[in-house]
């Protein structure tokens, strides 16, 4: 038997036999490590700032000018400087993940932080976790393609940044690994696990060394008083089930109306936002900025109970307005400020009317936020646990869960699409939702695909794409004009089409009901495209665009990929 | 770092590799030193904010203003939660303001970070106390005593155990009451508030001849203490020396001529100095009268207290009543002894526990002497 030397021992030991896991694994705490501190001094600055822009008994105007003027700077660096640092921050990291191979620039990293620490110190209605994802993920990836990793491990760092950047945001690491899992990844058993850990831990260590150990919410210990109480935290969940689709759905209506406004007025959009702030912020001085200092409140039973549902229905219309108008920043924030107003509006009336049998309104203000994340953003573990850690009080979780899991089935029933997914439809990306993610198991379609293969011209005649035929051995051939890929020409349409066609374009019935897979798919489902659709030849299209063709897949090549010879499964 | 892109896959060379790291170790040390900078900078405006609405909300509460204070100390708390000054203060003002539901959970958290902090137990005492709780309270209470103080321990110890004693002297919990005033003693000799207090305590402890050496020692470090002199007086008519509390009272009353307080309880003293059937230098006849006197009240309380509970009085009632409005009519024997004083006083405690009895242990002012002499005969 061979001797083996020192370090193939370690790495026997370790596991990690090929260098770029080895590498992988040192970046993910390296990851941990910048993401942390860059996240604490997100957070700081954008506190900071804040404070500035609104100090201690400053006059009223300030809550006019300052939102208007925070979002016509921001707007005006996003539209010039950054314009992929727009909006929350998760949609762009998913398109990173699935459709640019990993790839986040440098420039909308630095765009992310500066364009948001404006915006969000300026008072508008948006958080700073999902900018904080989009900075994390952005710089595992510049890290991942500075130390020339390939793509796959570039991509698999997306998720360690979002995680570490999570860990600092909200201060919750299981959470945030589970919800680059959930969420980001749509895969809870990704061989990234041990990374995403590691870097969310490390991520977390940063922020205690320098923030303390201090939870974001400070929240008493509340306890189930009373079993009647399960049937009012379900009422809650029906509540704020229906309260996180209204949300969903005018934030997504008002993304379309802004986006049907003129391209030259893109700059402007966000002081829309702004605006309306101002107007509020007018009136209700609390429902500026994400609100965390009023959720800490409402946590505790202490605010009056018109005010909270006040600040629930501000906040429900703020948030869109401001998302929709395309600021920079997120909805984590405000889902849980609007989950714990209408959680503490609800148990404000239920302790009013049953003093004896229920507990404080704050147990229904945390059981709340936890219930709008749920129905928002759709991830009921993540939220579960989230909540668990941002208030550190394991005997409200129960509750949390029926609630949590009402909201969701409620979200999914009136609103199909998840708000990540439903967002990256309007900007006409199509990334993979929880099915799809599923068929994603296997040889990757990208792995046996065939480039730099011309398709045939529309112009051109039936003569021609026979010849083709010919030549490449199949029935069935891609035709599109100068690189536009418009569909997919079969030798059965061409000899049986009455009257005979005079160009291949006669045959095209329509521009997008054409067979094609995605780069990420598995051969598995090329196959099952190729027998649903009748071709022997599918065109692998962007997931951003599916008239732009990276090249094709061909029946012949996925059976030489399992080994099966050409002719082979004719002769037999 | 740099905006350009690398390609994927591409290796870099082993001395863009050092580069490489060169630059991640320099930009973690400028993200560090930034952050640590900002932590500091918003941790001192915090702490600035946090002492300024401290300052607010203890003006405010001494102002009266308590809901306005509670808010104040509220946001000095959420300011600077690592502040246990604060949080006690806010749990203070809560309980002031009976808003025990906000200062439990407060006070438990506090308690589980630092269980042997002498404020916090203090403060728990008190939240106990409000709540009914009082062994609960006098247990916190001993703890806080025990506890840490960071700053001038010995008096806020003296000044947690004099909490005590005052909810044990309202509670009667009277032997706790003079185990917690001995200790109290020694800081006494020092401290004029605490030892005046103290005289009363042990009074009410039951232990008249502590407090009489009290006020005494009060008196001999200034002898023109009025209130020491009346508390003296105190102790001599609970100790039956009616005399000498006349003396004790005057003498008050010489330091404090416009006290009314100390005027009624001189009038009593002379009352009861001019009703006691006590003292050996009174000749027999002296003593009969006395005591005739003496059953003359207890007949018309009683007989008062009958007219006002109207229903049949029991025979043992009607035959007292019988009794005592005979020996009241009886002529005056001209040579009364001792023996027949006492019985009439007999008589006349009789009639006083029918009176009790019958109308409960509520006395008005009046009845105060004949309370006091009968007390002072039953022992």
């Amino acid at each position: 038997m061979a001797k083996l030397s020192l370090r193939s021992k370690l790495l026997n030991w370790t596991g990690f036999r090929n260098p770029e896991d080895q590498v992988s694994i040192v970046l993910s705490i390296v990851i941990g490590v910048i993401v942390g501190l860059t996240v604490v001094a997100f957070i700081l600055l954008t506190g900071r700032l804040a404070t500035r822009m609104y100090p201690p008994g400053g006059a009223a105007w300030r809550r006019v000018l300052v939102p208007i003027v925070g979002t016509l700077v921001s707007g005006y660096l996003l539209f010039r400087y950054f314009p992929n640092a727009r909006g929350s921050g998760i949609p762009q990291t998913k398109f990173a993940l699935f459709i640019q191979d990993g790839y986040i620039s440098l420039r909308t990293v630095l765009g992310k932080f500066v364009a948001c620490s404006i915006s969000l110190a300026s008072g508008i209605a948006l958080g700073r976790e999902g900018p904080s994802v989009q900075i994390g993920a952005g710089i595992a990836s510049v890290l991942g393609r500075r130390f020339g990793l390939s793509k796959a491990n570039v991509k698999a760092l997306l998720p360690v940044g979002s995680a570490a950047a999570l860990a600092a945001a909200f201060n919750t690491p299981i959470a945030a690994v589970l919800f680059s899992l959930e969420e980001i990844l749509g895969d809870l058993h990704a061989p990234v696990l041990a990374s995403v850990v590691l870097s969310s831990a490390t991520s977390w260590m940063v922020l205690h060394l320098i923030l303390g150990d201090q939870p974001l919410f400070h929240v008493p210990a509340y306890r189930l008083v009373n079993p009647l109480e399960f049937g009012i935290y379900a009422i809650l969940g029906v509540i704020g089930g229906v309260a996180s689709v209204c949300f969903v759905k005018l934030l997504l209506k008002l993304r379309i109306w802004f986006r049907q406004l003129p391209a030259s007025t893109v700059w402007l959009q966000p002081t829309a936002g702004g605006l309306l702030m101002g107007i509020f912020g007018l009136s209700m001085p609390e429902v500026l900025g994400v609100g965390y200092d009023y959720v800490d409140r409402v946590l505790t039973g202490d605010f009056p109970i018109k005010i909270v549902a006040l600040l629930a229905v501000m906040k429900l219309i703020a948030t869109p307005a401001c998302y929709s108008s395309g600021n920079a920043g997120g909805i984590f924030g405000p889902s849980l400020f609007i989950g714990a107003m209408i959680g503490g509006t609800i148990g404000s009336i239920a302790h009013s009317l049953l003093p004896g049998l229920t507990a404080n309104p704050g147990a229904y203000a945390l059981v709340g936020m936890g219930t709008a994340f749920a129905g928002i953003v759709r991830t009921p573990l993540t939220s579960v646990i989230m909540i668990f850690e941002m208030t550190r009080d394991y005997s409200i979780i129960v509750p949390l869960m029926i609630s949590n899991l009402i909201s969701f089935f409620i979200s999914q029933q009136l609103q199909r699409e998840p708000i990540y997914e439903a967002l990256a439809l309007q900007e006409g990306v199509y990334l993979p939702t929880g099915e799809s993610r599923e068929e994603l198991a296997g040889i990757p379609v990208g792995n046996v695909m065939r480039t730099g293969v011309d398709l045939l011209s529309t112009d051109a005649d039936v003569a021609s794409a026979k010849q083709r035929f010919e030549k490449e051995k199949v029935h069935s051939w891609p035709a599109g004009d100068h690189n536009y890929l418009r569909g997919v020409i079969r030798s059965h349409d061409i000899e049986t089409a009455q009257p005979p066609p005079t160009a291949l374009r006669d045959l095209i019935k329509s521009h997008t009901d054409y067979p094609y897979v995605h780069p990420d798919h598995p051969v598995s489902y090329a196959l099952e495209r190729m027998g649903a659709t009748g071709v022997d030849v599918v065109p692998v299209v962007s997931r951003a665009n599916i008239h732009e063709m990276y090249g094709i897949v061909t029946l012949s090549g996925i059976l030489a990929t399992y080994g099966v010879p050409e002719g082979a499964a004719a002769t037999k | 770092m740099t905006s350009a892109t690398p390609t994927p896959g591409t290796r870099p060379s082993a001395n863009s590799l050092v580069g490489l790291v060169l630059i991640i170790a320099f930009v973690i040390a400028a993200l560090a030193f930034v952050d640590s900078a900002l932590e500091k900078a918003e941790q001192a405006d915090l702490e600035t904010q946090a002492q300024r609405a401290h300052v607010d909300g203890t003006r405010l509460i001494q102002q009266g203003k308590i809901e306005q204070g509670i808010e104040s100390l509220r946001k000095s708390h959420v300011l600077e939660r690592s502040n246990t000054l604060y949080e006690l203060d806010l749990i203070d003002s809560l309980i002031a303001a009976k808003k025990t539901t906000e200062a439990e959970p407060l006070m438990s958290e506090i308690l589980l970070r630092e269980p042997d902090d002498g404020h916090a137990n203090l403060s728990a005492a008190r939240l106990m106390l409000q709540n009914g709780k009082t062994v609960d309270a006098i247990s916190y209470y001993h703890r806080a005593i025990y506890g840490d103080w960071p700053e001038n321990a010995p008096a806020h110890r003296v000044s947690a155990r004099m909490e005590l004693v005052h909810v044990l002297a309202a509670e009667g919990r009277n032997k706790e009451l003079l185990a917690e005033l001995l200790p109290l003693e020694e800081e006494a000799k020092t401290n004029m508030a605490i030892q005046s207090a103290l005289g009363h305590l042990f009074l009410v402890a039951g232990s008249p001849s502590r407090a009489a050496a009290t006020y005494q020692t009060i008196i001999d470090q200034d002898p023109e203490s009025a209130d020491a002199h009346a508390g003296l007086g105190e102790v001599e008519l609970e100790l039956g020396q009616y005399g000498n509390a006349h003396t004790a009272f005057l003498a008050a009353l010489r330091y404090k001529p416009q006290d009314a307080a100390i005027r009624r309880q001189l009038d009593l003293s002379n009352t009861l100095t001019e009703l006691d059937p006590t003292p050996r230098r009174l000749t027999s006849g002296e003593k009969y009268g006395r005591s005739i006197r003496i059953l003359q009240l207890a007949y018309d309380d009683l007989s008062a207290c009958l007219s006002k509970h109207p229903g049949t009085p029991s025979p043992e009632t009607t035959q007292l009543l019988s009794a005592a409005h005979d020996t009241l009519k009886a002529k005056p024997p001209s040579n009364a002894t001792n023996e027949l004083s006492e019985r009439v006083l007999g008589i006349a405690e009789k009639t006083w526990k029918a009176r009790v009895a019958t109308c409960g242990a509520g006395f008005s002012p009046q009845q105060e002497p004949l309370r006091l002499i009968i007390e002072k005969l039953a022992q």
